[in-house]
């Protein structure tokens, strides 16, 4: 089963007759990162894909009158911390080679520049810059070395484009496996490292410093020598390379927070456990933030195109009520198209999904009398207008959360013109409290105002 | 009353981008001929063209389609480019196996092969999770170094254990980057075993893992670049000749996905893999290997953009894979194999779980049996289940896909990419799918585009809904209707009643011929064809046709080729 590789892997050093003092740190100083004190402004971006028609997807009304459709109904508890924005356009994928049209462009999503590869029917596509939350991180290094990385992650993104992006032509992957995830982020249930003494583990985590510096050096010198744009791959790789690295600085004597539980009665890879996999989602998120783990996540649900996606929990899959079609009993994609019920019913779970995430994360109450959802920005982007018409222009998004009071929350914005939704990326930088200009070059405008508080 | 299926729907295919994406085709191919004729495919594009981690391609590079045979080699640009690219899963667990001289495999849970999609270029650059990945192999790397101690750490007595640290890394670091450790790399690792021993105090063995670990996670033992940290030297006329290493190295990984044997990197070490001649040679001797099985597997599932790794399956996906293996085995896998082999054999390996997709009755257990098939039915790959599967739907067929796959696949030719099409086209109750593909093209700009192209070559394969035969579409009650004609590329206007006659006529058809010599460039170059590529593709086809199309040959001729032994350099690459 996946969730066992890390244990299986120290059974496999056990095997070979390693001794406890050189068993691997890596999860425990993953665990160790977190629990910091007060209350750090974060930042979660959920992405999906196959659009949603506007009429269904919208609220009515305008300002902070609006109301929630009935698709979005489940957000009508947090009305009041939520903001639907209406005019956002992929300006960067219109500027992108070869008719960037959604499915496959997921780059364009959370980065501010066009791509600089782009063949829609090979899947290829090249950011030709950082993605949000890689940014952020870079800017918060500026300061403070020791920010912790972004969490990416993905429920069944497959082989598609990386969402994830360090810099241009640097994907970051996107973790496909739950628990991996939450291994990563509290240690591995099962088979945690024998108990070694402080000081030899210590000697240990020091040592394997000295091996590290030699290995980012080496790294280093190989990249200086490569032509532009393998300098630029091989960069994104000494990139994720110090942040492994910096995982070592951390002491495991700092870890304060209480291990959370995860009940691995689902497999995380399957449609028919689907709802117990957003259950744990939810949890994971919550923990990761509140832990300080991460200030950051990236999250994708799909691949996109939804082919690998069915969900007989609703009844829509290959052997369900409604039998959808086509290989894998995909039911996202081609509903989408027609804008069926089948369709509506979907967008209308996932976004209830979005409002449990949101209900949680505002459950846990920070300093000032703030909760964790009113220190966050939380935003859903989708790669397309909708379905049938795989427009770049009018694309669904809403975004909850003041992040620390700097947004304004409870509205629906209706911009005039159709605006760059990197201007909406620009604000979420400020607000997270960096400079955005770095992001894009203000390529298509600096901050969205209407969003400010 | 209209059935389930309409043309929005197509996109969910639930098929790789490339199929949805053509499938939706542009109808702006260029097709030549009056409309009374049949269709002629369109003039080539480039062929397979990588991925997200693959070479960019400049936009001034010069295409190399159509008749090779009539093509001029162009001078354009000197060479191809080599691109930054990692160790596949194979390639890694083959390295790290030769660098602790016994069989390891530290890759099984890494997943699926990262950039694989796209074309023949098979891995990319480690970021993020890939790093991760990589770390805690190289601990494992460690960890056995540590057990295996006693027969690495190989020092005459008497040494200081300065000098035997510096010949382990020496030794350790040849194998793992394929040449030799240059001096800076030396100084490097074995300060870092000496602080390791001075300053953390570690053991003689846990030293020498922790150097091993480092070693394992140097880019010289993880991508393809044998050249080290040096800058390369080009020519008067622009190219870049492989160093000796990186001519081994490309040889070896593409022959073998392994690093050079011993007789190739002495080779490689006296420079003699330089000259083509001796590159030739290493290459029949390697060809006559355990691993060409393999090699032709891989080509094969590359070229057909098929999964070849029965990891995390189960089941009768298992089974076709197994059979396909068996099938390429004994038709491009063996010498005297041919290219016609592999589109024309009706022998097919069977189980009990493959032989009810077929119609074939009493063969028990999970063992694969040859079996003749009806050549009225099938004929090679292109009527194997899991191609068809691949192709198709999993119970009807889908022409426009199977076209589109058949004129990339096997023809190398490719449509454009398609517009962006929001109509709604819906299949009507009673009728059958040719019907409603037929009403597409005769309703709509594609009449005149790209599915007037594709749409015949896939109605061939009508009596395939999904893998299994049917003589009646089972939606609309109708007979099933598999007759048409095309013209090939080259000109060639077959007229055909079923699957095996196109299949035939494309098996002896100078397309097909040229196409499977591209398809062997592509995999051993890991870039698309180019103009100035045409002598090694001239010389590679007319070698395949002495041969009668054993693809041996042509794999061993352009390992001689310049287009396999030379580049230029990269934009931004400085040159000494």
């Amino acid at each position: 089963m996946k969730s066992q590789t890390k244990f299986d892997r120290r059974l496999f050093l056990r095997g070979l007759g390693v001794g406890g003092a050189m068993l691997p740190l890596l999860d425990a100083d993953f665990a160790s990162a977190g629990c910091t004190n007060g209350s750090p402004k974060r930042m979660v971006a959920i992405q999906y894909g196959n659009g949603c028609a506007e009429n269904a997807w919208l609220p009515s009304g305008v300002g902070d009158s609006y109301k929630l459709s009935d698709l979005c109904s489940s957000l009508t508890p947090l009305q009041s911390k939520v903001t639907f924005i209406k005019g956002l356009e992929y300006k960067n994928g219109k500027d992108s080679p070869n008719d960037v049209s959604g499915h496959h462009d997921l780059p364009i999503m959370l980065t501010g520049v066009p791509l600089v590869e782009h063949k829609h029917d090979a899947s290829i596509a090249v950011a030709g810059g950082a993605s949000i939350d890689q940014y952020i991180v870079q800017q918060a290094r500026l300061t403070n070395p020791n920010e912790p990385r972004p969490l990416v992650f993905a429920y069944k993104l497959g082989r598609e484009p990386a969402v994830s992006w360090s810099g241009a032509r640097q994907p970051v992957s996107s973790e496909q496996d739950l628990y991996k995830v939450f291994d990563q982020l509290f240690g591995a249930a099962p088979g945690a490292p024998a108990a070694v003494p402080n000081a030899d583990l210590d000697n240990l985590r020091a040592a394997k410093k000295s091996m590290l510096d030699v290995v980012g050096k080496d790294i280093g010198r190989f990249c200086a020598n490569l032509g532009t744009a393998d300098r630029q791959r091989c960069e994104g790789h000494l990139s994720a390379f110090r942040d492994l690295e910096m995982n070592f600085g951390a002491s495991v004597s700092k870890s304060t927070c209480e291990k959370p539980t995860l009940t691995r009665d689902f497999n995380p890879s399957d449609v028919k456990d689907m709802q117990k996999y957003m259950d744990a989602w939810v949890k994971v998120i919550t923990f990761a933030l509140s832990s300080g783990f991460t200030r950051n996540i990236n999250f994708i649900f799909g691949d996109g195109i939804g082919d690998e996606i069915s969900y007989p929990h609703l009844g829509f899959g290959r052997n369900s009520a409604i039998s959808v079609y086509d290989r894998g009993g995909n039911a996202d994609h081609g509903e989408a198209h027609n804008n069926t019920q089948v369709h509506f019913t979907v967008r209308k779970w996932f976004i209830s999904q979005v409002a449990k995430l949101l209900t949680e994360l505002d459950s846990v109450k920070e300093d000032g009398g703030r909760t964790l959802l009113d220190n966050s920005v939380v935003f859903t982007l989708n790669n397309m207008s909708t379905g049938g018409g795989h427009g770049l222009s009018g694309v669904p998004a809403f975004f909850a959360g003041s992040c620390g009071g700097y947004l304004k929350t409870g509205r629906f914005v209706q911009l005039a013109n159709s605006v760059s939704h990197s201007r909406m990326l620009h604000s979420f930088i400020q607000a997270m409290g960096y400079d955005p200009k770095g992001f894009d070059g203000a390529r298509y405008g600096s901050e969205l105002t209407e969003i400010k508080a | 009353m209209t059935n389930t299926l309409s043309w929005s729907r197509l996109h969910g295919f639930g098929l790789p981008v490339t199929g949805i994406a053509l499938v939706l085709a542009a109808c702006t191919g260029n097709i030549e001929g009056d409309s009374a004729a049949p269709p002629m495919l369109p003039g080539a594009v480039a062929g397979a063209s990588g991925q997200a981690g693959a070479p960019p391609v400049p936009t001034v590079e010069p295409a190399a389609i159509g008749d090779i045979t009539k093509l001029i080699q162009s001078h354009d640009l000197p060479a191809g480019i080599v691109g930054l690219r990692g160790l596949t899963r194979a390639e890694y667990d083959n390295t790290v196996s030769a660098m602790l001289g016994e069989p390891v495999s530290l890759t099984g849970d890494w997943g699926e092969e990262i950039g694989d999609a796209g074309g023949f270029p098979t891995a990319r650059p480690a970021s993020g999770l890939e790093v991760q990945a990589y770390f805690e192999a190289a601990e494992a790397v460690g960890a056995r170094v540590k057990t295996a101690f006693k027969r690495l750490w190989t020092c005459d007595a008497g040494t200081q254990e300065a000098a035997c640290a510096e010949q382990f890394v020496k030794r350790f670091g040849r194998a793992a980057f394929r040449r030799p450790v240059l001096d800076t790399e030396l100084a490097s690792f074995a300060g870092l075993f000496t602080t390791a021993r001075s300053t953390h105090a570690l053991a003689l063995e846990d030293a020498a893992a922790l150097v091993a670990e480092a070693i394992a996670q140097s880019p010289s033992f993880m991508y393809h670049w044998e050249l080290g940290p040096q800058r390369p030297v080009a020519g008067a006329d622009g190219k870049v000749s492989l160093t000796a290493y990186e001519a081994a190295a490309r040889l070896s990984y593409f022959l073998t996905q392994a690093p050079p044997d011993a007789q190739l990197a002495a080779d490689a070490d006296s420079g003699k893999t330089l000259d083509a001649k001796v590159l030739t040679g290493h290459a029949t001797r390697l060809l006559g290997g355990a691993t060409t099985a393999q090699l032709f597997e891989l080509l094969v599932a590359k070229m057909l953009h098929l999964g070849n790794n029965s990891k995390g399956q189960s089941g009768l996906d298992v089974s076709l894979l197994d059979a396909r293996h068996r099938f390429i085995g004994s038709t491009l896998g063996n010498l005297g194999g041919s290219i016609q082999a592999l589109l024309l054999s009706t022998d097919y390996y069977l189980n009990a779980q493959l032989a009810p997709l077929y119609g074939v009755a009493g063969i028990q257990g999970d063992a694969l049996v040859k079996t003749a098939m009806d050549p009225a039915q099938r004929l090679g790959i292109l009527t194997h289940a899991d191609y068809l599967k691949y192709t198709g739907k999993a119970d009807d067929s889908l022409p426009p896909r199977r076209g589109e796959k058949l004129l990339l696949e096997f023809l190398c030719q490719a449509t454009p990419a398609p517009p962006l099409i929001p109509a709604d086209l819906v299949r009507e109750s009673g009728q059958t799918q040719r019907e409603f593909f037929e009403n597409v093209v005769e309703k709509t700009a594609c009449a005149t585009g790209c599915h007037a192209t594709i749409d015949p070559l896939g109605y061939a394969f009508e009596h395939f809904g999904g893998s299994t035969w049917r003589d009646v579409d089972a939606a609309s009650n109708k007979p099933i209707n598999s007759t048409g004609s095309v013209t090939l590329p080259f000109g060639q206007v077959v007229h055909y009643a079923g699957a095996p006659d196109l299949v035939q006529a494309i098996a002896g058809s100078e397309e097909y011929r040229q196409c499977m010599t591209r398809q062997v460039f592509r995999m051993a170059t890991g870039r698309a064809e180019a103009g100035y590529d045409i002598d090694s593709l001239k010389s590679a086809l007319a070698v395949q046709r002495a041969a009668h199309d054993d693809l041996h040959a042509t794999l061993v001729d352009l390992t001689g080729s310049e287009a396999f032994r030379f580049r230029r350099l990269n934009e931004g690459e400085l040159a000494r």
